[in-house]
């Protein structure tokens, strides 16, 4: 049965950390852990999952208070992905009108573009995160309705995940369209880094071409900012 | 150190990564029930612009909702209940409180635009 650590590194800003709880409240089978501080947390996670008897983890490191990646990882053998996090909104937005039971299992949506044979780094991404985001059946805490739905779509070479509660609507002529989605959050975006063999180590099986990272992002916008003032006076 | 883009190689061993799914991946031979997951289906309608947010929201919508009706087929066949009904009550993902907020905001958006008009 799968079960999964979700902690993060230490430095973690707000919005991350309330990310973080909405997974949580979002995965029945997850456990928490205790912020890591450790020089090489790489190792210390897998040595937590292995302690809290978890078959993966799920692992927010973030740099400089600024910049979040997420790991997924089987523990203890792999293999493991990393993701830049971008775009985050929290279910504590109060733009997102959908709520469902907590704990309830989640149906999932993946595009078609994952089942692509000629890409088979996408195949590895939705078995990692079905591993992670589905609810075991019949686990223990699960609640006996099915009212929400887990999107995960592959535009722009990033993973978009949507989280939808499922609504049936009340009455005759409603009843005629059927189902509807209202959106509970959270929404985040994540960009595939790397894919490597083994937990949060190990060979490299896929290293993203468009994925640049945002110290050189910074760095070219601070380039292109040199001399602005010079110019304008100019 | 960091490389200069031009000239690093990018890493795509699809033959490891295949042999990597296959020794890790358990939802080919799992029952349906136990994952519950949907395959989109192919469609002729790409997105043109992701950051167009209204666009890319009504595309993330629709391919959501037929997932979720496939789904709703699948559950019903093998007999899984679907629907809450209105008298369970449990605890949600977001709280009365939250709720309570939410449609407040809601309120107050409608107001300020009926105002504004």
């Amino acid at each position: 049965k799968e079960k999964c650590v979700i902690l993060s590194s230490r430095g973690v800003t707000s919005r991350y950390r309330h990310l973080m709880l909405d997974t949580m409240t979002l995965i029945p089978n997850s456990k928490k852990d205790s912020k890591l501080d450790s020089k090489n947390p790489k190792d210390a996670v897998v040595e937590v999952a292995d302690m809290k008897s978890c078959s993966s983890a799920m692992f927010f490191e973030c740099r400089k208070r600024t910049d979040c990646y997420m790991w997924l990882a089987k523990c203890p053998e792999g293999p493991s992905v990393k993701f830049h996090v971008e775009n985050v909104h929290t279910m504590a937005e109060l733009k997102l009108t959908g709520n469902h039971l907590k704990f309830s299992r989640p149906v999932l949506h993946f595009d078609a573009t994952f089942d692509d044979a000629e890409k088979p780094h996408l195949g590895h991404i939705k078995e990692m995160l079905t591993h992670v985001f589905a609810t075991p059946f019949r686990h223990h805490k699960q609640k006996p309705f099915i009212d929400h739905i887990f999107a995960f779509y592959y535009e722009d070479d990033r993973v978009w995940f949507r989280n939808y509660q499922i609504v049936h609507p009340e009455g005759k002529e409603v009843r005629a369209t059927g189902v509807t989605l209202s959106e509970t959050g959270p929404r985040l975006c994540l960009h595939p880094i790397k894919i490597f063999g083994g937990a949060f180590g190990g060979p490299t099986l896929y290293d993203s071409p468009t994925y640049v990272s945002p110290n050189v992002q910074r760095a070219e916008k601070k380039k292109e900012d040199m001399g602005k003032y010079a110019r304008k006076v100019a | 150190g960091y490389k200069k883009l031009e000239n690093r190689a990018f890493v795509n061993n699809k033959e490891g990564l295949r042999a990597s799914l296959d020794d890790f991946q358990w939802t080919k031979k799992a029952k349906w029930i136990d994952h519950m997951v949907v395959a989109g289906t192919k469609t002729a309608e790409t997105l043109a612009d992701v950051n167009d947010d209204l666009a890319r929201e009504t595309h993330f919508y629709e391919h959501a909702l037929r997932s979720a009706e496939v789904a709703i087929k699948n559950l019903k066949e093998i007999g899984v209940a679907v629907k809450r009904p209105d008298d369970f009550y449990a605890e949600m993902v977001k709280s009365d409180e939250h709720m309570k907020r939410v449609r407040a905001e809601l309120i107050f958006e409608q107001t300020s635009q009926e105002t504004r008009e």
